[in-house]
């Protein structure tokens, strides 16, 4: 039984395979193939891919998923590090009250964030009224329905994964190369820069790609505050597919999506392999 | 002579400044990860009839008059009854999932992996599409909530099998073989033995699950109908036109419900579990 | 009550042979070990013995009746872990009632049967104790129990007093002695430590890279060891190629000394370092020299350079002599064991 009869690894193997080869890569792959079908003519051909490559509509989404996905790495970056920091190296109290508050937001849906910040961003939001009301400016600014709302709530829903994966490589440095840094001299900000920073480096990269593929194929967030005048590549997809019912368009959208998310779990595996060999060699 | 070590003068106070500007960042971002959500619930209480914050006064009467809403009541009742449904079907494949993985040696097990988590590597809205796709080649667009319930437990497995599969590797195979020893066929050892000793990770799983299907919109948003739509999705259409503060009640509730939740996975398998990947 | 036959059981995973050709017989009611070193296939067959691992080839008998085909749960085998495997989530008493209840025992009966034996393994009372609450040794004595009210056609142990201290382990030693006696159980018990299979043992096999070495009883093994793979695992010191041989004698550094040998030139000599003493002269001893003593109480161990044989050879004797002393040494009249060259001797 340890090591398991062919047949029954069949029997109890089998169901679980079938239900997402037919439901999932099935439907994928078809998608795929009629995204290389064009509706000119038979056979298959990157036409629809050209004519989306062509379209300015296609480019702006694309490039706007690029800068929102560079600014919520970034910023996923910025608030992630010291936040992994105080976690890993705070009182155990106040480490479960930061680590609460951090993941507890995994479990929120998308459309409760979304009315959250606009309540906070909204025409008559929490800020709009306090800038107004300071005096600071005359007129609500537009916050919301924009990229820099996406920025603002995908930030928001990617910073744990951001997190968890920084304590992973911070909880793992051994705390002896601190105390033996320390012995030989260096001060603590000499041991911060040279010892801790070096040794979360890869933490910190795979973190950062799992953000930004994470960020470039979100639907939900960018769809609720971005607006239908500024979409991103998911949304664009959505667009083209259930307002528009141009299905040559949203297929070749959902084929880059497709590539770009294998692409990006792909350099995921290679980078964590590659880095993580370098950590335990080195 | 030797060299010694100086401490040079602008150690201390950088040393200080870190320390200030870390903590400083720290609230800041925490601040900025609980901001939607407390605004949310205080402003959920106001007594006016314009959804303001701080709110004005304190009442109890947004949460009274969203239980009189059909429309609140009915996609209620079709989310848990997706998400619920969904959840055991994945329920049955994660465990059957992990089984493999752990107890099994076979030579297509790294692609089997791969299958099995699949459903995270494919973008979310991608699935979607292609299953909308599929449902409208074949014409179900009128089993609206088959497609969820099935679309749903693709999405789920592989959520479900990490936390089952962990606490699968974690189960000692001798107390499985001890038991059929003693005469128990593998049917009566995987209840008797195995499924108490899982039992947490699939709590943990299919609450990890659960909330997945019941807050999802990605997948829903291609496949409900005029009938079945579910809480996210409605609430989505609503909050537009709803200028009141009857949507921020209903946020509150659910975020109430995910609280309770989430302090359950803390108690039974602890919040490591959303650090596997 | 009953008896254990395997014929030319053999596992191989690809070309790796985990057990080959494993042949021996268990007789009702004795107690048998299966001893070597780790990886050398002793759990491999007690494994097959139990029905987690098919047997690539070979037969298991048990009473005359083959096994192979039977599943695991319908074999009626009592087997102790290493680790005990008890079921944390369930007393004491519902574990040991585990297999009663797959046998659809009263609940009446059950609980008799169960303090019956808890009393057995000496511990009384301990029904409602979780595992956890339990020492190393009161789970060893759970677990022995657990595997004994199913009254098995055969104990099977595989290494059960390895995670047990020194201490515990000499009186789990005596326990599990006592209990196989007042129980009669037909019992194979796997262990990598010699001390163990030759106090428990009514006979021994001793296995080497998937092969069965010797069989023999426990005085017969450690009296006479066969090979030098046997005489090494059991702590023979000193084993060495000897000038020459013929039958009856061994010839070492141009001396003849008795021994039960064929003459066959490819044999090992073994010599224990409790078997060689100081003395003899010039005609019946060795001349070397001491290289190293270490004191040990009532016995010292010397390591002694003698000329001609390529490893030094360890002493034991109550004689006190310092570092560099010149000696002769003599082993005990009848001590020479003669053995199979089966494995490789270290040289210096």
């Amino acid at each position: 039984m340890s090591t398991g009869a062919k047949r029954e690894t069949y029997i109890i193997g089998a169901p679980a395979s079938v239900w997402l080869v037919v439901l999932l890569v099935i439907p994928c792959l078809y998608l795929l193939f009629q995204s290389l079908t064009p509706l000119s003519g038979a056979g298959l051909s990157l036409e629809n891919y050209e004519n989306l490559v062509e379209s300015g509509t296609f480019r702006k989404a694309l490039r706007r998923s690029i800068i929102v996905s560079v600014w919520v790495t970034a910023l996923t970056v910025l608030a992630g590090y010291p936040i992994a920091l105080v976690a890993s190296r705070a009182s155990s109290r106040a480490r479960t009250v930061v680590m609460v508050i951090v993941i507890f937001p995994f479990l929120l849906s998308a459309v409760v964030r979304a009315y959250g910040w606009t309540v906070i961003l909204g025409e008559n939001g929490v800020v709009n009224d306090f800038l107004v009301g300071i005096g600071l400016i005359d007129e609500p600014l537009r916050l919301i329905q924009n990229t820099f709302a996406i920025v603002v709530g995908e930030t928001h829903v990617l910073l744990p994964y951001m997190v968890l994966s920084l304590l992973t490589v911070i909880q793992r440095i051994d705390r002896n190369l601190e105390a033996a840094a320390m012995s030989l001299g260096a001060s603590p900000p000499v041991i911060f820069f040279k010892v801790v920073v070096p040794l979360t480096l890869p933490g910190l990269l795979t973190g950062m790609l799992l953000v930004f593929s994470l960020s470039m194929t979100a639907f939900a967030t960018p769809f609720l505050l971005g607006g239908p005048r500024s979409p991103i590549l998911t949304v664009l997809m959505y667009q083209y597919a259930y307002t528009l019912f141009d299905w040559s368009k949203a297929t070749a959208v959902a084929g880059v999506l497709l590539v770009l998310g294998l692409g990006f779990v792909i350099l995921h595996r290679f980078v964590s392999r590659r880095l993580m060999r370098d950590v335990e060699a080195g | 002579m030797s060299y010694q070590v100086t401490e040079k003068i602008w150690e201390k106070p950088l040393v200080e400044l870190g320390r200030v500007f870390l903590w400083g960042s720290v609230c800041f971002w925490l601040v900025f990860v609980l901001a939607p959500v407390v605004v949310t619930v205080v402003s959920s209480f106001t007594a006016a009839e314009f959804l303001t914050f701080p709110p004005k006064g304190f009442s109890l009467r947004w949460y009274f008059r969203v239980m009189e809403l059909d429309w609140f009541l009915t996609s209620m009742r079709t989310s848990l009854i997706v998400a619920t449904v969904s959840t055991l079907i994945a329920t049955v494949f994660a465990v059957m999932a992990a089984r493999v993985l752990t107890r099994h040696r076979f030579r297509a097990k790294g692609a089997f992996e791969i299958l099995m988590l699949s459903p995270l590597i494919i973008p979310g809205v991608v699935f979607g599409f292609a299953f909308f796709n599929v449902v409208l080649q074949f014409r179900l667009e009128g089993l609206s909530l088959l497609n969820l319930f099935v679309a749903h437990s693709v999405v789920t497995i592989p959520l479900m099998l990490r936390p089952i599969w962990s606490s699968m590797a974690g189960t000692d195979l001798s107390l499985e073989e001890a038991a059929q020893c003693l005469g128990a066929t593998p049917w009566v050892t995987f209840w008797k033995i195995t499924f108490p000793m899982i039992l947490p990770g699939i709590v943990a799983g299919a609450i990890i699950a659960f909330t997945f299907s019941f807050n999802d919109i990605t997948i829903a948003i291609f496949l409900v109908g005029p009938e079945t739509q579910t809480l996210p999705v409605q609430l989505m259409s609503q909050i537009e036109y709803t200028p009141d503060a009857s949507p921020a009640a209903i946020t509150s509730i659910i975020i109430f419900f995910t609280l309770i939740l989430f302090f359950i996975i803390d108690r039974t398998v602890g919040m490591d579990v959303f650090a596997q990947k | 009550m009953a008896e254990v036959k395997l014929t030319g059981l053999s596992k191989y995973y690809g070309d790796f042979a985990a057990a080959s050709n494993v042949s021996f017989d268990v007789e009702s009611g004795s107690f048998l070990s299966l001893l070597g070193p780790s990886g050398c296939g002793k759990t491999t067959t007690l494994r097959m013995i139990i029905g987690f691992e098919e047997p690539t080839a070979g037969d298991i008998f048990i009473d005359g009746a083959r096994i192979n085909d039977v599943k695991p749960w319908l074999r009626d085998l009592g087997v102790v872990f290493q680790n005990y495997a008890l079921f944390p989530y369930m007393t004491v008493a519902e574990n040991v009632a585990f297999g009663l209840r797959r046998r659809g025992m009263e609940p009446a009966d059950i609980r008799r049967r169960t303090s019956e034996f808890l009393e057995l393994v000496g511990l009384p009372g301990k029904e409602d104790r979780f595992p956890r609450q339990l020492s190393g040794g009161q789970q060893q004595r759970v677990a022995l129990a657990r595997a004994l009210v199913i009254e098995p056609r055969v104990l099977l142990l595989d290494e059960p007093l390895s995670n047990l201290d020194a201490k515990l382990r000499a009186e789990m030693r005596f326990e599990l002695k006592r209990i196989q006696n007042e129980t009669g159980v037909t019992s194979v018990f796997v262990t990598h430590d010699q001390e163990e299979a030759l106090t428990l043992s009514d006979r021994i096999v001793v296995m080497n890279q998937g092969e069965v070495v010797t069989v023999g009883k426990p005085k017969e093994i450690w009296e006479r060891p066969t090979s030098a793979f046997v005489a090494d695992f059991l702590g023979v010191e000193n084993i060495f190629a000897p000038d020459g041989a013929e039958p009856g004698a061994v010839v070492i550094n141009g001396k003849r000394f008795a021994a039960e040998h064929d003459g066959r030139s490819s044999r090992l000599v073994g010599l224990r370092s409790t078997d060689i003493e100081f003395g003899g002269d010039g005609d019946t001893g060795l001349a070397g020299r001491v290289r190293q003593t270490s004191y040990r109480g009532a016995i010292n161990t010397y390591v002694v350079d003698v000329p001609g044989i390529p490893r030094p050879l360890y002493v034991s004797t109550a004689a006190d002599l310092p570092i560099g002393s010149d000696v002769a040494v003599k082993p005990r009249d009848g001590a020479i064991l003669v053995l199979e060259p089966d494995m490789e001797i270290a040289t210096e």
